[in-house]
C-alpha cells in the first residue's frame, strides 16, 4: 500500500513546501521523502522526518534549484517502523523562484482622481509564464465593487478601476496564475482616494434620455493653455514670474454674459498694465497697477485702476486704496462684469 | 470726452457710462507674479481672509490656471496641439473592458466638445469615459457613469431609434442546431450539437403611434407609421432591447410586414426578426455601421 501524493504547485526551493498526501493505512509516525531530477533521475533528496500528519515539509535547504523539474516519491513508516510501498510512478513539480507580482497601488497609497489605470507588474526569473491574472476593487468593508475577471491577454497587465469616490478607502487585490500554475496573490492592498473637488464637476456629462432609450453624452471639455511670450520662470513650481514677460489665454477660452475674473499675484509692476482682457475687436480692458501719494490717499498707497475702451469710449474705474505690500503679502483683484457695467475690488492676503 | 476719458466716468462721477458686454475671448496678464487666476460666466464674491478662489469647476467656469510648473487653463491637462483624436468608450455590467463606440479626429480646439446619443445601451448602470489619444496611446480616461432606464421596447440605429410602447409583443426562440441519434446498443440517445449557432429569432408586433410633448399622434400616424416601414425594409440591420436589459441586433428578416386592424387609427404591425450579431461586440458592432471606430475588436 502506498501514500497517495496531491498536486505539487511549483513553488520557491529557497522557502520549500508542504506536499500534502493521502494514506489509509496505520497511524503515520514517520515519511519519507525521495526527489529525483527528472530529466536524470538523479536522487537529489531523500530524507525522513517525524509527522503524524498527512503532508511533508520540505524545509529550505532541501538543495533542490529554482528552474529545475523533479518526481517526488513519499512513504510513511507507522508505529513499529513499518514503511509503506513507494509509488511507482512519482508526482513531477517545477521549482521556481518566487515571481516579482505586484500592483501599481501600493499599500497606503493616496489615489488623485476617480478613475484609475492599474498596471500590474510580474517578473519571473526563470522566466515562467504568466498564464493570467485577474485584478478586483472592494469596498473597505471588502465587498467586491468591480473585478477584471480572469484575463489571459497577458501582454497588457492593466485594468481601469473607476468610479472611486473622493475622501473613501479601498482595497485593491490581483491575484493570477502561471503557466505551470503556481498561484500569485498581492494580498489586499489598502488605498485612499482623495481628489480636489475639480472633479465632483464632471467634464463628461450623462443624461439618461428614456423617451429615446438612450443616453445623451457631452462632453465640457475646457482646454485651454496660455501662450507666453518667452519662457517663463516658475517660482517653487507654484508661481509664474511674468515681470518681463506675458501670457495670453486665446484658443479655447470664451466668456459670455456677465462674469467674475480673479487674480492672485504680488510684486507687480508699479504703472504697468498687469491685465488685458479684449473681445479681439473694439472692446478692450485694461488693468493697471498704480503706487504713489495722492492727495486723499494719506501716505504712500496702492491701488488698481480699470480702463474698459469700448467703441471709442472709455470706461474707468478705482479698487480702494490699499497699503503697499509687504514681503509676505500678495494681492487679491477681482472684476466684475454685470450687463455694461465693471466692479472692481482688490484686497492684500498673506501669500 | 475730453483727453481720453469721459467726464461721466471720473472717479467722482455719479454715474458712470456703461461698457461693452460682449463676449472675452481673449485674456492677457502681464509684469507681476502670478499664483492664480480665475475666471467664470457667473457673478460671485470671494469670501475668507485669504480671498479663496473656488475650487470646484462649475459649469460656469471658464478658466483657473495655478501655474504649477505649466500653463494650463481649463479643466484638463491636454491641448488641440498635442491630442490626435478622441474616444468614447462604454462599458457596461459584464464588459471586462472599456469599448470604442466613438472615434472624433481634433483639428481644432471646438472639435474637444461632443454631443452624441448613444442608443445601443442596455438597463443598468453604464459606464462612458472621454480619452484622449496623445502620441498614438490612450491618456487619462475622463469617467463618468449614469443609471440607463426606460420603459418600452426600442429598435434603432445609428442616429434613430423608435420606441415600441402600443401593443407590444415579441415572441421569441434561441435557436441551435442538434441532432438525437438512437443508437442499437444504447438505452439512450446520443445527442450532437452542430456547429456554434446560437441565436435569438421571433416576431414582433408593435402598434405604431407617435408621441410627443402634444401626446399621441393617431390622426398621423399612417405617416409615421410608413416612415418605420422604410425604416425596418432598408437593409440595414437594427438594434432591439427592451426595458429588462436584453439587447440584441437582429435583421428583419420576414417577406412581408403585415398590418391587422380593428381601426383606422388603431393598426398593429407584424414582423419577424433574427439575430445577425452581437450587441456587445465592438467588431459586430462596427462592421454593421452602428459605430464609426474599429478599435476594440
Amino acid at each position: 500500500m502506498y501514500a497517495t501524493i496531491h498536486p505539487i504547485e511549483p513553488f520557491d526551493s529557497s522557502i520549500g513546501t508542504d506536499i500534502h498526501f493521502s494514506w489509509q493505512g496505520n497511524q503515520i509516525y514517520k515519511a519519507r521523502c525521495l526527489i529525483k531530477e527528472n530529466a536524470s533521475g538523479t536522487t537529489v533528496y531523500d530524507k525522513i522526518i517525524s509527522t503524524m500528519k498527512q503532508s511533508y515539509s520540505l524545509p529550505a535547504d532541501s538543495e533542490l534549484k529554482n528552474g529545475g523539474y523533479y518526481v517526488a516519491y513519499l512513504s510513511v513508516f507507522d508505529i513499529d517502523g513499518k514503511e509503506s510501498t513507494l509509488q511507482s510512478v512519482g508526482t513531477p513539480f517545477y521549482c521556481y523562484e518566487t515571481p516579482e507580482f505586484k500592483l501599481s497601488v501600493n499599500p497606503g497609497d493616496v489615489l488623485k482622481s476617480s478613475a484609475y489605470q492599474t498596471g500590474l507588474i510580474y517578473t519571473q526569473k526563470q522566466n515562467e509564464p504568466l498564464n493570467s491574472f485577474c485584478i478586483t476593487l472592494y469596498t473597505y468593508q471588502k465587498t467586491e465593487l468591480q473585478t477584471s475577471g480572469d484575463l489571459y491577454d497577458t501582454s497588457q497587465l492593466e485594468y481601469l478601476i473607476s468610479g472611486l469616490e473622493n475622501a473613501k478607502q479601498y482595497y485593491i487585490r490581483a491575484t493570477g496564475k502561471t503557466l505551470h500554475n503556481m498561484n500569485l496573490d498581492t494580498g489586499y492592498i489598502l488605498f485612499t482616494v482623495s481628489y480636489t473637488q475639480a472633479q465632483i464637476f464632471n467634464p463628461l456629462e450623462l443624461n439618461n434620455r428614456a423617451e429615446h432609450g438612450a443616453i445623451e453624452i457631452k462632453s465640457n471639455i475646457i482646454s485651454t493653455i496660455g501662450i507666453p511670450e518667452k519662457d517663463i520662470i516658475y517660482i517653487d513650481n507654484e508661481f509664474a514670474d511674468l515681470r518681463e514677460n506675458f501670457v495670453t489665454y486665446d484658443i479655447g477660452f470664451e466668456v459670455n454674459g456677465d462674469f467674475t475674473k480673479a487674480f492672485r499675484f504680488h510684486r507687480p509692476v508699479p504703472n504697468a498694465k498687469i491685465i488685458h482682457f479684449t473681445n479681439k475687436d473694439q472692446c478692450h480692458v485694461n488693468i493697471y497697477y498704480r503706487e504713489g501719494n495722492y492727495s486723499d490717499s494719506g501716505g504712500e498707497k496702492a491701488f488698481f485702476e480699470l480702463e474698459a475702451v469700448s467703441l471709442g469710449s472709455k470706461y474707468i474705474l478705482f479698487s480702494k486704496y490699499l497699503p503697499l505690500p509687504k514681503d509676505t503679502q500678495q494681492f487679491v483683484l477681482c472684476t466684475n462684469r454685470i450687463g455694461g457695467y465693471y466692479e472692481i475690488r482688490a484686497e492684500l492676503v498673506n501669500k | 470726452m475730453f483727453l481720453g476719458s469721459c467726464f461721466a466716468s471720473s472717479k467722482e462721477s455719479l454715474a458712470s457710462s456703461p461698457a461693452s458686454s460682449s463676449d472675452i475671448s481673449d485674456l492677457t496678464i502681464a509684469s507681476a507674479i502670478y499664483d492664480e487666476i480665475f475666471a467664470t460666466e457667473k457673478v460671485i464674491e470671494l469670501s475668507g481672509v485669504d480671498q479663496t478662489f473656488p475650487s470646484v469647476w462649475g459649469f460656469d467656469t471658464r478658466l483657473h490656471a495655478l501655474f504649477q510648473g505649466n500653463l494650463y487653463g481649463g479643466n484638463v491637462s491636454f491641448t488641440e496641439s498635442i491630442v490626435e483624436s478622441i474616444r468614447i468608450k462604454k462599458r457596461v455590467k459584464g464588459d471586462k473592458k472599456f469599448k470604442t463606440i466613438y472615434e472624433k479626429p481634433i483639428r481644432s480646439n471646438e472639435d474637444f466638445k461632443i454631443e452624441l446619443m448613444d442608443y445601443y445601451e442596455p438597463v443598468g448602470t453604464v459606464e462612458y469615459a472621454y480619452v484622449p489619444i496623445i502620441s498614438g496611446g490612450e491618456n487619462n480616461y475622463i469617467t463618468n457613469r449614469v443609471e440607463s432606464w426606460f420603459d418600452s421596447y426600442f429598435i434603432c440605429e445609428k442616429d434613430i431609434s423608435y420606441p415600441m410602447v402600443l401593443d407590444t409583443r415579441f415572441d421569441k426562440k434561441l435557436t441551435q442546431r442538434t441532432n438525437l441519434i438512437e443508437l442499437l446498443g444504447r438505452e439512450k440517445p446520443v445527442v450532437l450539437k452542430g456547429g456554434k449557432i446560437r441565436y435569438f429569432s421571433g416576431d414582433l408586433s408593435c402598434t405604431f403611434i407617435e408621441l410627443n410633448e402634444d401626446g399621441w399622434q393617431t390622426h398621423s400616424s399612417w405617416e409615421y407609421r410608413n416612415g418605420i416601414y422604410d425604416f425596418l425594409t432598408n437593409s440595414q440591420p437594427k438594434i432591439l432591447k427592451d426595458f429588462l436589459g436584453n439587447v440584441y441586433m437582429v435583421a428583419v428578416t420576414s417577406n412581408d410586414i403585415t398590418e391587422e386592424s380593428d381601426h383606422y387609427e388603431h393598426v398593429t404591425t407584424k414582423f419577424s426578426v433574427a439575430e445577425c450579431g452581437s450587441a456587445y461586440d465592438a467588431g459586430d458592432l462596427y462592421d454593421n455601421g452602428f459605430i464609426n471606430a474599429d478599435i476594440d475588436r
